[in-house]
């Protein structure tokens, strides 16, 4: 039984937001409400400023705070796979899980639009799901909330679960470049233009995502709330850095 | 107490109250059927519990503090509480009349909870078990309500229902602290103290819901004089007391501690609303301990007001409080963030205010609420 992972390399991601237009597009996200995120702030203050950046997917915590804040099981986590993902069927737009997850990546689709003017106006939603975009990925599966937001629900990244759940049994990783896994890749995965994300099993001690974490040292975001996430970070120092602290300002 | 006068407020209470309830209610109503959510000013990126949150949570938790001020006079054969029980048993309803519709006009689906959070069993959420609480409780309160407080002077409460309401509505106020006080990433929720707080200041609510009505009512026996000018605003006291101990310790810690997320109160310290809240703390804790004040209604009324107010305004902090962080939320990583209820979340607070008040009203109106249990 696979855990998946992703390794996300800081010392050669760019901030190009390749991943986040990559989900997007995927995922038929709304404007803004990006799955895949990368956060740009600054550290210091002039003339000893650096501008920092830090991509940010849902890390499908092995101890989800999420899972255990869902009063109807909407949130979940699968065994098969490590996913964490949510039943849009279940779900009852309570929030309870946005306000458990310590990452932010969680949304709601029935508030103010996050970027203006608010396109689902001009691409009104049928059949209770949020909008109606020009272009829309074929998957739909909302029981694993995968597909276009209905109203009323809450919605996050779901590690491509569309495609990795098809992935072939027994495989270590899922690398745009192998012919054979491509299909299956994550669209962060396989868009990033300087490789600097892996994806793979966790359980399997021969995937690549194990040897980087082992060799580079790979770290979790904000361990200590217990969640243990199953995306870590490599750093060297690079520009790329986990945001420190609240005194970092908006870039 | 004259009943027919009681009756006489009760229908004209009730009145304002539905006129209240219709012109607030439709006002949010046309406004989420116009906008949805986004009617409120909460947002994927910013907050997510806004006031209509703060509004649910101060009215069930001060329905759970009226529930335990009802109990206990027949479960530990306390005679100071026995005067206000059988209002104490209406008030607890009305408030959770009030709270599930500030709900309701919050949740993305409503009418999908009612069998989504039953049926599916999330035993580790405590959220499911506060909802199994509030099930039990609702329905102890409708038991002793029909058959106690609507069925005359002389009838007297089951003492089982009685121990199983005093049972679920503690249960109600820790598993509704729970969500709060585990979130390890939220600094300013995350505490084992939150519980405990939650217990305190539900009781302190829910006794100045009972006072405070209990003197609006007027006229009152004598044993219900001797309670609400004595034993009872002895008790506000001390628990307003353990209150702005609980304020205050709170803030103390929060201002020196070097933990990322704690600089929360450094915001909330520099707010208006803060100090008012820790004014009429004080205000109300020398009302109700003076014993010259003590004996003046007026002044009575005007303590439990001001610690109504009080209660609010720390629900409000704590709710919103704990959110200010965004953590890892958006494409920039903000300082604070910023927030202010939409005129459609004023609007939701008044609605439930005026339907918890009909509630009420209603049952002042039709039964006799005040007297010995």
């Amino acid at each position: 039984m696979a855990k998946w992972g992703m390794v996300i390399d800081l010392d050669k991601c760019t901030g190009c937001q390749a991943c986040t237009t990559a989900c997007a597009m995927e995922n038929s996200r709304l404007p803004g409400e990006n799955w895949q995120d990368v956060l740009f702030y600054s550290e210091g203050r002039f003339p000893n400023v650096s501008i920092k950046w830090f991509p940010r997917p849902c890390m499908h915590c092995e101890h989800p705070s999420c899972v255990s804040a869902c009063p109807t099981r909407a949130t979940y986590k699968e065994a098969e796979g490590g996913f964490v993902l949510i039943d849009w069927n279940k779900c009852i737009g309570c929030k309870a899980c946005m306000v458990a997850c310590p990452y932010g990546v969680r949304f709601y689709t029935d508030e103010r639009p996050v970027v203006a003017p608010d396109i689902r106006g001009v691409f009104p939603g049928k059949d209770g799901r949020s909008w109606s975009p020009p272009y829309r990925g074929p998957q739909d599966d909302p029981s694993h909330g995968v597909g276009i937001q209905p109203n009323g629900v809450v919605s996050k990244c779901t590690f491509c679960y569309h495609k990795v759940s098809k992935a072939p049994k027994g495989v270590a990783d899922l690398d745009e470049h192998d012919p054979a896994t491509k299909e299956f890749t994550p669209a962060c995965v396989r868009m990033c233009p300087p490789k600097a994300r892996y994806f793979g099993d966790l359980d399997n001690p021969a995937s690549t995502v194990n040897k980087l974490i082992a060799d580079k040292r790979g770290t979790r975001l904000l361990d200590h709330t217990g969640n243990k996430p199953q995306v870590y970070y490599l750093s060297g120092g690079a520009a790329a850095a986990v945001p420190s602290s609240r005194e970092t300002n908006k870039a | 107490m004259n009943s027919a006068t009681t009756s006489r407020g009760g229908t004209g209470g009730f009145l304002a109250g539905i006129v209240g309830l219709v012109i607030t209610g439709a006002f949010v109503v046309w406004q989420l059927a116009a906008q949805g959510h986004a009617a409120f000013n909460t947002t994927s990126l910013g907050l997510m519990w806004g006031l209509p949150i703060v509004t649910y949570d101060f009215l069930l938790m001060s329905s759970a503090g009226l529930g335990i001020v009802a109990a206990l006079g027949t479960v530990f054969g306390l005679p100071a509480f026995r005067p206000l029980a059988r209002r104490a048993v209406w008030l607890a309803l009305a408030l959770l009349v009030g709270a599930g519709a500030a709900l309701f006009f919050e949740l993305g689906s409503p009418l999908r909870a009612l069998w989504a959070i039953p049926l599916n069993f999330q035993v580790a959420s405590p959220l499911f078990w506060k909802v199994i609480g509030v099930v039990v409780y609702a329905i102890c309160l409708i038991l002793l309500a029909s058959g106690w407080v609507a069925k005359g002077a002389d009838a007297k409460p089951s003492s089982g229902v009685s121990v199983v309401a005093l049972v679920a509505a503690v249960f109600v106020i820790f598993t509704g602290s729970l969500l709060f006080a585990t979130l390890s990433m939220r600094p300013f929720w995350f505490s084992g103290e939150v519980p405990v707080m939650f217990l305190v200041e539900s009781v302190l609510a829910g006794l100045a819901f009972a006072l405070l009505f209990t003197h609006l009512a007027g006229t009152p026996d004598e044993a219900t004089r001797a309670a609400v000018s004595g034993p009872l605003p002895r008790l506000v006291a001390l628990l307003i007391a353990i209150q702005l101990a609980f304020v205050l310790g709170r803030m103390v810690v929060g201002l020196a501690a070097n933990l990322d997320g704690m600089q929360v109160w450094q915001t909330i310290v520099a707010s208006p609303a803060f100090w008012i809240q820790i004014a009429f703390l004080a205000v109300a804790l020398w009302l109700t301990s003076s014993p010259g004040m003590r004996a003046s209604g007026s002044m009575q009324v005007a303590a439990l007001l001001l610690l109504l107010i009080a209660l609010f305004l720390g629900k409000y902090e704590f709710v919103i409080g704990g959110q200010l962080v965004p953590l890892f939320k958006g494409s920039w990583a903000h300082g604070l963030i910023q927030y202010s209820p939409s005129t459609t979340e004023w609007a939701l607070l008044a609605m439930a205010g005026f339907l918890a008040y009909a509630v009420y009203a209603f049952g002042a109106a039709r039964f006799r609420l005040g007297g010995a249990a």
